[in-house]
């Protein structure tokens, strides 16, 4: 739960908790496959990864970036305290 | 006009002024609104935009335009970022998101003339297989409206469907336009991994995440994709490939045809495919069997490798740059809790957990590196049957389109769904579907699959395809099934 910063109400939890206890158990099927000696693949396609030039583009506009946010102050993000004021 | 006329017909007819771009647009605009309510395939309308940049080409038709998709109508899945229009991927996160950009398929269409009518309803977070976890509420079925569209790109297809729009994007991740290409009897594409550009489409799983055209008929299809692919330098896993081109008539192919998969699918559904292997080898082509080893597993490493990625790419659903925040919080961590707790619907926590588990310590190996050595033996797997055939024939979906509510609280039973989309998805291939015949009046598609990159094999074979057979020109009739 904390990994997935959800917070999951009783209800939700014990039906959640089922449906995975079952994902678990489907997923498990991968068992029955013999991997041994198998190299793990990240990327279906190999291909080279076309590099570019390591040159600024276009600049991000804070003020039009900012105003999606949902608070805001003097070109800052607002988020609620992170540590207890003594 | 005809709300299922193709590209080349719609370019014609402005061509030769039968209608203006205002008219046409118009056209589909009013569909959309006698239909949407009851089909719910349209999560945003844009009629000011749409009228505005049909009549703007209205003006520009006097002198001549070298756009090859100028003035004809699309819409796009909502999981692809529109500057000044909002883009919600179907959820209450982000229902009231509006992009400082494009995406670069939002981009590349525009620039080719396409006019676009407003943004496709989907699955959230384009997670599932029948569009009932959208926020916006669930896609009925053009041919059924008790059936499920299919999903995640179920908007596009039953807008596409309902002749609201001659062309639409999607993408697709695990089958997301190939499974409801084939529900609601359109055409779609899965282009191979990095064809299309993935900038500005908001992310799921990104090693899977594939954007692709949706129309009508293969020939339509190929016509966006033409708009769609190509290199993306702001994409650092977009292909430096050359554009597709289409193959030379009546090239005599090997399809290759996998019978041991055919276990547990719909015999009837089995019967349109075995006619559709007849029709291939009365076209001259040569079948084949090919084996694709570790089907079942597949599904099972899909939902470790997607849901592992998703959890990762879910994380910036924090509350603070963007997105929904929960209106009382006590500190910073209970913000992110309570905000993504209100943010995010039941399937896509499902996944962010099932995510989180497989990447933990101590599961590592066991779940994750399990699921990409699968991977690897998948698509070894397809590129060993490549090695003797052009093209592989197979089923989209083992059932036609289910009823709605029957399996979103099974979901086990709905994952399966996807068996025949998912290991080309692992394999990161081209793919497309195609519509085939009928089962109990319900459209059933077919996958042509090709090797990386052949997705001038892959139109092709479905060209010759829809020359020859009229599956793809059956249309609901929405009148009788809407009751107006």
């Amino acid at each position: 739960m904390a990994l997935s910063q959800l917070a999951l109400d009783t209800e939700d939890k014990q039906k959640l908790g089922l449906d995975l206890d079952a994902i678990i158990h489907f997923i498990e099927m991968m068992n029955q496959v013999d991997t041994e000696g198998v190299e793990p693949l990240a990327h279906a396609v190999d291909l080279e990864q076309p590099l570019r030039e390591d040159r600024a583009i276009d600049e991000i506009d804070r003020g039009v970036f900012q105003s999606i946010a949902p608070k805001t102050a003097d070109g800052f993000y607002l988020v609620p305290k992170v540590l207890d004021q003594h | 006009m005809r709300p299922y006329a193709g590209v080349q017909e719609l370019r014609r007819d402005l061509h030769d002024r039968k209608y203006s771009a205002t008219e046409l647009a118009q056209f589909y605009l009013d569909r959309i609104s006698a239909f949407n309510d009851r089909i719910n395939c349209f999560i945003t309308v844009d009629e000011e935009g749409c009228l505005e940049r049909a009549a703007e080409f209205d003006r520009q038709f006097g002198s001549s335009t070298n756009q090859p998709l100028c003035g004809i109508p699309i819409a796009h899945k909502d999981l692809f970022c529109t500057a000044g229009l909002p883009t919600t991927c179907a959820s209450n996160m982000l229902k009231s998101f509006i992009a400082p950009y494009d995406a670069t398929v939002v981009k590349r269409t525009f620039d080719e003339g396409t006019v676009s009518l407003g943004k496709t309803n989907m699955d959230e977070f384009a997670m599932g297989s029948s569009n009932e976890t959208s926020f916006f509420g669930p896609v009925r079925n053009p041919w059924n409206l008790n059936r499920v569209p299919g999903g995640s790109s179920g908007g596009a297809a039953a807008a596409v469907a309902s002749g609201m729009t001659p062309l639409a994007t999607g993408s697709d991740t695990g089958g997301s336009i190939r499974q409801p290409a084939s529900l609601c009897g359109v055409t779609g594409l899965k282009p191979t991994y990095g064809r299309v550009s993935r900038f500005g489409m908001i992310a799921f799983a990104s090693s899977l995440d594939q954007g692709g055209p949706m129309a009508h008929s293969a020939i339509d299809v190929y016509e966006l994709l033409a708009a769609m692919e190509g290199h993306d330098p702001l994409d650092s896993t977009s292909a430096d490939v050359s554009k597709t081109i289409l193959p030379e008539s009546n090239q005599s192919l090997v399809i290759g045809y996998p019978e041991a998969i055919f276990d547990g699918l719909d015999k009837n559904i089995a019967g349109c495919i075995e006619e559709a292997r007849a029709e291939f080898e009365a076209l001259g082509h040569t079948i084949k069997s090919v084996e694709l080893p570790h089907v079942e597993a597949a599904i099972a490493a899909y939902y470790v490798l997607s849901s592992a990625e998703a959890s990762t790419n879910l994380a910036r659903y924090d509350g603070v740059r963007y997105g929904h925040r929960a209106a009382k919080s006590e500190d910073l961590i209970d913000m992110y809790c309570n905000s993504r707790t209100e943010g995010f619907g039941l399937e896509v926590k499902r996944r962010i957990l099932t995510g989180t588990y497989s990447l933990s310590v101590g599961y590592f190996d066991a779940y994750y590196l399990k699921a990409q050595k699968i991977r690897r033996l998948v698509r070894d797997g397809f590129l060993a049957a490549f090695e003797n055939v052009d093209l592989i024939l197979a089923p989209v979906t083992p059932s036609p389109a289910f009823e709605i509510a029957s399996l979103n609280t099974q979901p086990i039973e709905m994952y399966r769904q996807d068996l025949y989309t998912i290991p080309v998805s692992l394999a990161g291939l081209p793919a497309l579907s195609l519509p085939c015949g009928f089962v109990d009046g319900l459209p059933i598609g077919m996958q042509l699959i090709g090797p990386h990159f052949a997705e001038g094999a892959v139109l092709g074979g479905g060209i010759a395809f829809q020359n020859v057979t009229d599956w793809h020109d059956q249309h609901p009739d929405l009148e009788a099934t809407l009751g107006s």
